[in-house]
């Protein structure tokens, strides 16, 4: 195809968008919406791949004695934790440390609540040296008198892995479910464009303007509204996850170290919105070039 | 030349459309297609557009058989007939100028060539002063020539006419078919479909009468040199030579047209 047909294609690509402004910026709308849910999909699976390898180096079990225990038989129960032979490092946390901790992610109203009472409990925090050993370890540690329970890491990463397995299920469906859709949207616009151009369609056929010809426009209508809806997608997708991250920020610092969207996010939400663009433009007048827009005389 | 060798055309709903049709028309001539709604008329169009394909029997349009030309193919064959339909198809948005340019872009010629032609080809309907008019301000004869010129500037070697009078009074009718009638004489095939018997009967011409989807008369070959003479007996003087100037000059497509007033 020569040059000057090429642009002359493509102007009338975006007079179809012009022509039809209300209904392409209804489709641009929704696609932006289709596009952000798949991208907050796309970003909680990233964080909660990140938050399982965070925890996954971790190989620290935190055992938690009863919280009326006095701190002497606390220090008892921790030489007996230290002789445990698979036991590398066990570092005491007493109610007040612990409390102090607390101090820094939860806000001071909540402490006011509770009047000068410690409700938490003194914890060791332990390492193993080999981490094969580890159920037996468990054990061990869960026989000692005093200890009120144990919370390790592997129960999180096991907990994480199982989310992380069913949303990814999910995440899936979503995405073919926006993908579908996208498509369906963009089809049915174009598909008012068509029948609003039904009678420039059928005087191109007379003149014998070849198939492709009379595609192009229609094809360069999809991608533009793909790639503008992409690109809002995008843009709200990042100051979505900076302001949440601003907010939630102060109640927990650690979530800082999760990376948000990324630009290989952002690349594929275009080239999935330019995608959507170029298929549906291309079945949808396929289909009605099959059909009533072969008519001449009609 | 154009041959319809026993064509027929069945619809789905068993719909005999057209029955052994055998035409031949030649290179050059101008024929009416008459006959009453329901004869088969829009059938023999959309048969020789290739809009339908016959249910058996052979077109040939200029030494191509139209039945077995391949998907791609039928819009170049195309090019070679402008057609004219009776509610001339313009696209109102668009200037009278963009509306005969547009038969030309969409074909992919280069807008230095549409610049050259389209103002002659408006020249030659007798709109040169009106390229820059919506078609909503023209009168309906004056939109009917904006579609023959649509038809006409691609240079086709066909014109095909569905009913170009069916929406104009009967005087701008006539008009209408006197504009053909020149561009017949300048070497183009006219084929035109009309109700109206009194235009037959004012330009001799051939007549082929369709009825159930048969032919039921064909007059056959008028000669075209003598009604050429016939043509410039009718009209005064003045008229004949713009008339001559226009046909001179026709085949010449770069040249702009400058029309007597």
């Amino acid at each position: 195809m020569k040059t000057g047909s090429m642009r002359y294609l493509i102007k009338e690509g975006f007079n179809n968008i012009r022509g039809n402004f209300s209904i392409s910026l209804s489709s641009v709308v929704i696609l932006i919406c289709c596009l952000f849910l798949t991208g907050v999909v796309v970003v909680i699976s990233a964080i909660s791949n990140q938050a399982l390898r965070v925890v996954e180096a971790q190989n620290k079990i935190t055992v938690y004695l009863n919280s009326d225990i006095p701190e002497s038989d606390a220090l008892l129960i921790g030489s007996k934790i230290q002789e445990i032979s698979n036991v590398s490092e066990c570092n005491f946390c007493s109610k007040e440390k612990t409390m102090e901790k607390f101090s820094y992610v939860v806000p001071a109203d909540v402490f006011d609540l509770l009047e000068g009472h410690n409700p938490v409990e003194p914890s060791f925090g332990v390492s193993m040296k080999d981490l094969s050993k580890y159920d037996e370890t468990s054990n061990e540690l869960k026989g000692i008198e005093g200890v009120e329970s144990i919370t390790d890491c592997a129960e999180w990463a096991k907990k994480l892995t199982h989310f992380n397995n069913a949303f990814s299920y999910v995440k899936i469906c979503i995405i073919v479910m926006v993908i579908l859709v996208s498509l369906f949207i963009i089809s049915n616009t174009i598909r008012v464009t068509m029948y609003s151009r039904r009678r420039e369609i059928s005087i191109m056929k007379s003149v014998g303007a070849t198939n492709l010809f009379i595609r192009v426009p229609f094809i360069v209508e999809g991608i533009v509204i793909g790639l503008i809806a992409a690109i809002c997608a995008s843009g709200a997708l990042k100051i979505a996850f900076e302001l949440l991250l601003r907010m939630i920020k102060d109640l927990a610092p650690v979530v800082s170290i999760f990376e948000g969207p990324t630009w290989s996010l952002y690349s594929a939400f275009i080239g999935m919105g330019m995608l959507c663009g170029v298929l549906g433009g291309t079945f949808s007048i396929a289909r009605y070039l099959r059909t009533e827009g072969g008519e001449v005389f009609g | 030349m154009i041959k319809f060798q026993n064509v027929s055309k069945v619809y789905g709903n068993d719909t005999k459309a057209l029955e052994n049709i055998n035409l031949k028309i030649d290179d050059k001539e101008f024929v009416f297609i008459v006959g009453y709604s329901g004869a088969g008329k829009s059938t023999l169009l959309k048969l020789l557009t290739h809009e339908e394909t016959p249910s058996s029997g052979k077109i040939i349009v200029n030494s191509v058989d139209v039945v077995s030309l391949k998907k791609k193919q039928i819009s170049y064959f195309r090019r070679t007939m402008g057609i004219v339909f009776q509610d001339f198809r313009l696209i109102d948005k668009m200037s009278v100028f963009d509306n005969i340019a547009f038969a030309m872009r969409v074909t992919g010629v280069p807008e230095k060539k549409v610049k050259e032609r389209v103002p002659y080809i408006l020249g030659l309907v007798g709109l040169q002063d009106k390229g820059d008019r919506k078609p909503v301000a023209l009168s309906g004869g004056e939109r009917q020539r904006v579609g023959l010129a649509r038809a006409l500037v691609n240079n086709p070697a066909t014109i095909i006419a569905d009913e170009p009078t069916g929406n104009v009074d009967p005087a701008l009718s006539y008009e209408i078919v006197e504009l053909l009638n020149e561009i017949n004489l300048r070497g183009t095939t006219v084929i035109m479909v009309t109700h109206e018997h009194s235009l037959v009967k004012r330009f001799n011409r051939r007549v082929v009468e369709l009825h159930g989807g048969k032919i039921t008369s064909d007059t056959g070959k008028i000669n075209s040199k003598a009604l050429i003479k016939d043509e410039f007996k009718k009209v005064p003087p003045f008229q004949a030579n713009k008339r001559a100037y226009k046909i001179k000059n026709a085949s010449s497509h770069s040249q702009k047209v400058e029309v007597s007033k």
